[in-house]
């Protein structure tokens, strides 16, 4: 299978594609764009399975068999630039599943986008986001992944803006792009370092990639900032680029906003897999971070910031009444989590709960959007309400999935990924506090998911009240179409059973990814810790459902009547904090943007007062120069060239006058011809 | 001479010039297919078959070209060959094919179709002949076979006086040059006492240059210089271009001066290898070279100047393809291979972009326009598509790259300028063709400029005729195609010339 690898590159490449043939496509083949796109995702889905049988396993604990292709790319003076690809266990999960939640989005979008006008350039830019998505997971080249990181950046600008006539969508496209960006200039110092100091940007390169032992051992030992290693610098660096993306604490800002875009970008995008790929950076780049004794300073500032950003996101979370944007701080929160279990658990942990949050997160995205569908575009969860008879389809399905968020004990695959994290975090050597932000976390989880469903699906609907309140007509919630509720019920089984790889029973999911011989394990459930930890955290999670029943239930509370229980609870002050995010935009606003403008009107004094007198003068020099010159040019030049012109038109005249069409004259000047010639030859030459 | 004749089989000279055998029996089978058939079929009908055949008897030649010949000679240079030979053979047989293609395109054929074709045909023997010659009296007979055939040709429309006027000045003006030939040549055997250009290199070897032999070589040299139109021998030029039947203009325009350049670089280079003198700048010596360089020299001023008062389109181009010959000349004046290989690519290439243009001259004439400047006016709206290949074309002539006669005129001047020595003078007629390209720009662009910019004094579209237009645009195409992608050909071309 060794030349699977050389051909891999086809599975960013069809969307890529794809997304080619739609910039082209006429506006109107609506059907045949969406199936064009539908058709190309999912033959790379298929050629993702592929490869996920041809990736080599291995026995051995901690030898991790890799496949790569590396080729020339160009060559610059006698430096040669190579790039190429890879195949191995970690970004081979990652590939099924994107393809797999692209290919669902995809087919839910033509339900979901229907009346759109701009239909056709939705799904080109859907494919444009998964072929650089999926570029960026096969990439062996840290460049090659950071111009996909670069152009997934893009796409979620395009499909955040996507309906841009909206002041709202405008800016929040504005506002992620240029937050991401900001993350993006660590990790692109992070990366010229890395150049710098290993030599190639290759991950793996027969022993001579930046993520291999002879780079590492250099670079671990090369001195960084602030008394770090280079390693663990670079990998800050880098770090700092995956919190951009992946919406950390501070830089999670963007993600909310995020919600603008339509529905099911926000779940392919912003839950699934683009959030996610700060996530993978951090597992790709792992060697450097764990290199032995070294890096540790980048992986406890990973655990921190996720431990903060879990916590945060959870607390906010609670207190939000836009559907969308409740679920945007759940994704915050368990991106945080995946940090977390990076920072102390290593890559099969975090990856174990990318992939399973991956799945219902996405369900629940659209399950969001089944239901705004059905609600006629209203978001705010205070007048929905009810909707579990309207909608019975959606309801048991983002159930399921608000289940798996929340952990719910045994059967839901969120638990198994979950308790992993917490598992690693309560042996991390360094500090007991993210641990317990991580408990604390897991409870508020349950909570707020619990409030979101008895707002929007018990009770009785109030979808009414809004539109008598707002003057239109009423309208009744209907169930979506069957394109959007064949992917919820997809991803609902996959929610369940996506946990089952990695128990710690069967922990197929860390040996497939770290090596090592896979074996049932029947005791390791009521081994010690895992035990006490496995009763802990459910117990924590049934209560936070609990609670959110008690306080949320329609029994006892109505939204649009009552004032929120823990605005009661909670001493003044508390909730609103909450609700307005800690405040953090505003933050922002006073302090960085702030700064900004402060900087940009001095840059227009600077240039008012200063550049632009000086162009005046350089422009004055150029018109005096270029005057001198078009005098030159007309009087000297051109008037040079018009007399021999002029000339030559003479001489014209002349020559022509002379072939008068007299067959004597003709015959001779052929006839001087001859004799000018032979006297040429016969007496001249200076010899 | 009956020596001669035993030295080689009949067999041997049967493979040598089987191109020209098939070429004399498909002029014969059109004679003959014409007779039985003139007047039961219709003259347009009959017209187009003879000229498939003619077409298929180049094709058949061609394809023994490609396919079957060997190299070498026989009957001391009588029929000669090599892979030069053929690849100019081809371009003839090309060129020749297109003019016949441009018959085809006449709507309503002038009589006598069968002679017409046959004496097309026997033109094309003659250009064979010329091409594969190495002997005097076999250059002298292929030269007359072509020439004779042409002033026929040039006069074929007989009910016009102008052309049998026309006819009488090539003939008359050929005539002469032909005696000239005939006398330089008999001159050169008289000096020598050989006929076989190298036998006659082998016997001048280490002679001093003798009076009579120079006056023997200037006087070959105005038959030459007849043939291909330079200055001052070009005089025929511009009435046999306005006159003759377009195929027939198409085809002394192309195939003739391709054929009569291939042989003038083998006369001078293969038998009088030791007498071209020098034209080192000042310190000149006497010898072919400063002939010629004079010659060519003249061609482009003259041809250049005599171009810019035309009014009329074929009187033009024939001006213009005197400067053509001009510039080509440069190719056989530099000593190594890359020149006469040069000269003949550069003329194979200009003649398809002139038959190009005669073809669209001749759809402008179809649609009732005479072919001056006002012919063209306006062409860009009444057919934007034969517009845009007469762009093509006229660009290619007029040496603009990517197109082909870029190429072969930057070929042209690399292969004079990498003589050995650098001689001064060939980087003067160098400089010389520069100046007069860009002088030969202002008509080129006036041509453009009354397709493009002017306003139609006719209205109406262009009616034109499949032939015409594949023709037209196939033309097109090879000026570009060739132009951009003219690697395989052109090394073909050096390698054949360097063997």
């Amino acid at each position: 299978m060794n030349d699977l690898i050389s051909y891999i590159w086809l599975i960013p490449g069809l969307p890529i594609l794809a997304a080619l043939a739609l910039t082209f496509w006429p506006v109107d083949k609506r059907q045949g764009a969406s199936w064009l796109a539908i058709v190309a995702m999912a033959l790379s889905f298929v050629m993702s399975l592929f490869a996920f049988g041809a990736v080599p396993r291995s026995a051995e604990e901690g030898a991790v068999t890799r496949l790569v292709h590396n080729f020339n790319w160009f060559d610059v003076g006698t430096t040669s630039m190579r790039i190429g690809w890879i195949l191995d266990p970690l970004n081979v999960v990652m590939l099924v599943m994107v393809t797999f939640v692209s290919l669902l989005v995809f087919i839910y979008s033509m339900g979901y986008m229907e009346k759109d006008p701009r239909f056709v350039r939705f799904y080109a830019f859907l494919s444009l986001f998964a072929g650089a998505m999926l570029g960026l997971l096969i990439a062996n080249h840290l460049l090659i992944l950071f111009m996909c990181w670069e152009v997934v950046g893009l796409a979620s600008y395009l499909l955040i803006g996507f309906w841009f006539q909206k002041p709202s969508a405008a800016a929040a496209c504005k506002k992620a792009f240029i937050t991401t960006r900001i993350g993006d200039l660590g990790l692109f110092i992070g990366m010229v370092w890395l150049y710098g100091e290993a030599g190639s940007l290759l991950f793996y390169d027969a022993g001579q990639g930046c993520l291999e032992a002879s780079s590492l051992r250099w670079i671990a030992s090369a001195p960084g900032m602030a008394g770090m290693t280079a390693a663990a610098t670079i990998g800050c660096l880098l770090f700092f680029g995956a919190m951009g993306k992946s919406g950390q604490f501070p830089l999670h800002v963007w993600l909310p906003d995020a919600m603008e875009g339509p529905t099911p970008v926000s779940a392919l995008i912003h839950a699934a897999t683009m959030v996610a790929a700060g996530v993978f950076l951090m597992a790709r780049v792992h060697p450097l971070l764990a290199y032995s004794g070294t890096g540790t300073q980048a992986l406890s500032l990973i655990t921190w910031v996720g431990a903060i950003t879990a916590l945060i996101g959870a607390l906010v979370a609670c207190a939000q009444n836009d559907l969308k944007r409740i679920l945007a701080f759940s994704t915050i929160s368990q991106l945080g989590y995946m940090m977390l279990g990076l920072g102390t658990g290593g890559v099969a942990v975090a990856m174990f709960h990318l992939i399973t949050h991956a799945f219902f997160k996405a369900l629940l995205f659209l399950g969001a959007g089944s239901v705004i569908h059905g609600c006629h575009d209203e978001q705010d969860i205070r007048y929905m309400g009810g909707l579990r008879k309207a909608m019975p389809v959606t309801f048991a399905t983002y159930g399921i999935g608000m289940l798996a968020l929340a952990g719910f004990p045994l059967v839901t695959s969120g638990f198994w990924s979950k308790d992993e994290i917490l598992h690693a975090a309560a042996h991390w050597h360094g500090h007991p506090a993210p641990f317990l932000m991580a408990l604390a976390g897991a409870f508020l989880t349950a909570f707020y998911m619990t409030r979101q469903m008895c707002h929007v699906f018990f009770g009785k609907n109030r979808l009414q009240q809004r539109e008598n309140a707002t003057g239109e007509h009423p309208v009744i919630p209907h169930e979506s179409p069957a394109s959007m509720l064949m992917p919820l019920r997809i991803l609902a089984g996959l929610a369940i059973v996506a946990g089952f790889v990695g128990t710690p029973i069967f922990p197929w999911f860390r040996t497939f990814l770290e090596g090592g011989v896979l074996d049932w394990h029947w005791t390791a459930l009521f081994h010690g810790s895992t035990f006490g930890l496995l009763v802990g955290s459910s117990a924590l999670v049934i209560g936070g459902l609990v609670a959110g029943w008690w306080f949320y239930s329609s029994l006892v509370f109505d939204p649009l009547r009552d004032q929120d229980p823990l605005d009661e609870k909670l001493p003044s002050g508390w909730f609103s904090t909450l609700r307005a995010k800690f405040y953090l935009d505003e933050f922002y606003e006073s302090t960085v943007i702030e700064g900004a403008r402060l900087l940009a009107n001095g840059a227009a004094w600077f240039e008012r007062h200063f550049m632009i007198p000086m162009m005046q003068v350089v422009a004055l020099g150029t018109r005096v120069v270029s005057w001198i010159s078009r005098f030159w040019d007309e009087w000297v030049i051109n008037a040079g060239f018009d007399r021999g012109c002029k000339g030559i038109q003479n001489q014209a005249e002349r020559v022509s006058n002379a072939h008068t069409g007299r067959i004597q004259l003709y015959l001779q000047v052929v006839a001087l011809g001859f004799v000018v010639l032979t006297i040429i030859w016969i007496w001249g030459g200076g010899r | 001479m009956n020596q001669l004749i035993q030295a080689a089989t009949h067999g041997d000279i049967l493979k040598l010039t089987a191109p020209e055998c098939i070429l004399v029996v498909t002029a014969l089978v059109a004679l003959a297919v014409s007779f039985a058939f003139n007047g039961r079929m219709e003259a347009l009908r009959l017209s187009r078959t003879l000229s498939w055949l003619s077409i298929l008897g180049l094709g058949l030649a061609s394809g023994v070209l490609l396919f079957n010949q060997p190299a070498g000679d026989v009957l001391g240079g009588l029929f000669y060959t090599n892979d030069a030979c053929r690849m100019v053979k081809l371009g003839i047989a090309a060129l020749g094919a297109a003019s016949i293609w441009l018959h085809m395109g006449n709507q309503r054929p002038f009589p006598h179709q069968g002679e017409f074709h046959a004496l097309l045909l026997l033109a094309m023997v003659g250009m064979f002949l010329l091409v594969g010659a190495d002997h005097l009296l076999m250059i002298f007979v292929a030269l007359e076979l072509t020439a004779l055939s042409l002033y026929i040709l040039t006069g074929f429309e007989k009910s016009k006086p102008v052309a049998t006027q026309t006819a009488l000045k090539y003939f008359l003006i050929g005539g002469v040059s032909a005696a000239f030939v005939l006398y330089g040549f008999s001159l050169i055997y008289g000096m020598t006492g050989y006929l076989s250009l190298s036998d006659i290199q082998v016997a001048l070897t280490g002679k001093p240059t003798d009076p009579l032999l120079a006056m023997g070589l200037v006087m070959s040299l105005i038959g030459f210089g007849f043939k291909i139109a330079a200055a001052p021998f070009h005089m025929w030029a511009p009435d046999v271009y306005q006159v003759a039947p377009t195929p027939v203009a198409s085809l002394i325009a192309s195939a003739s001066k391709v054929a009569g350049f291939f042989v003038l670089g083998r006369f001078l280079w293969g038998g009088f290898g030791g007498f071209e003198g020098s034209i080192h700048g000042w310190h000149w010596s006497a010898g072919w070279m400063v002939v010629l360089g004079l010659l060519a020299c003249l061609s482009m001023i003259i041809g250049n100047l005599a171009a810019l008062k035309q009014s009329n389109i074929r009187r033009l181009l024939a001006y213009s393809a005197v400067a053509h010959s001009g510039y080509a000349l440069l190719g056989i004046l530099s000593p190594s291979s890359s020149g006469p290989a040069s000269a003949a690519f550069y003329m194979i290439t200009y003649g398809v972009s002139i038959i190009g243009v005669f073809g669209l001259l001749h759809v402008l004439s179809q649609n009732g326009q005479a072919s001056d400047w006002r012919a063209l006016e306006g062409l860009r709206h009444r057919s934007p598509w034969l517009a845009a290949c007469f762009m093509l074309l006229v660009l290619s002539m007029a040496g603009i790259p990517p197109l082909i006669g870029f190429l072969g005129k930057f070929n042209l001047f690399i292969s004079a300028l990498k003589t050995s020595g650098n001689p001064l003078g060939l980087i003067l007629l160098v400089a010389l063709a520069l100046g007069a390209s860009a002088v030969s720009l202002y008509y080129y662009l006036g041509m453009l400029k009354a397709a493009f910019c002017k306003d139609a004094t006719q209205t109406g579209t262009i009616e034109a005729n499949g032939y015409q237009i594949s023709l037209i645009i196939t033309t097109a195409l090879i000026t570009i195609l060739l132009g951009v992608f003219p690697g395989t050909l052109l090394a073909r071309f050096m390698e054949a010339f360097a063997s």
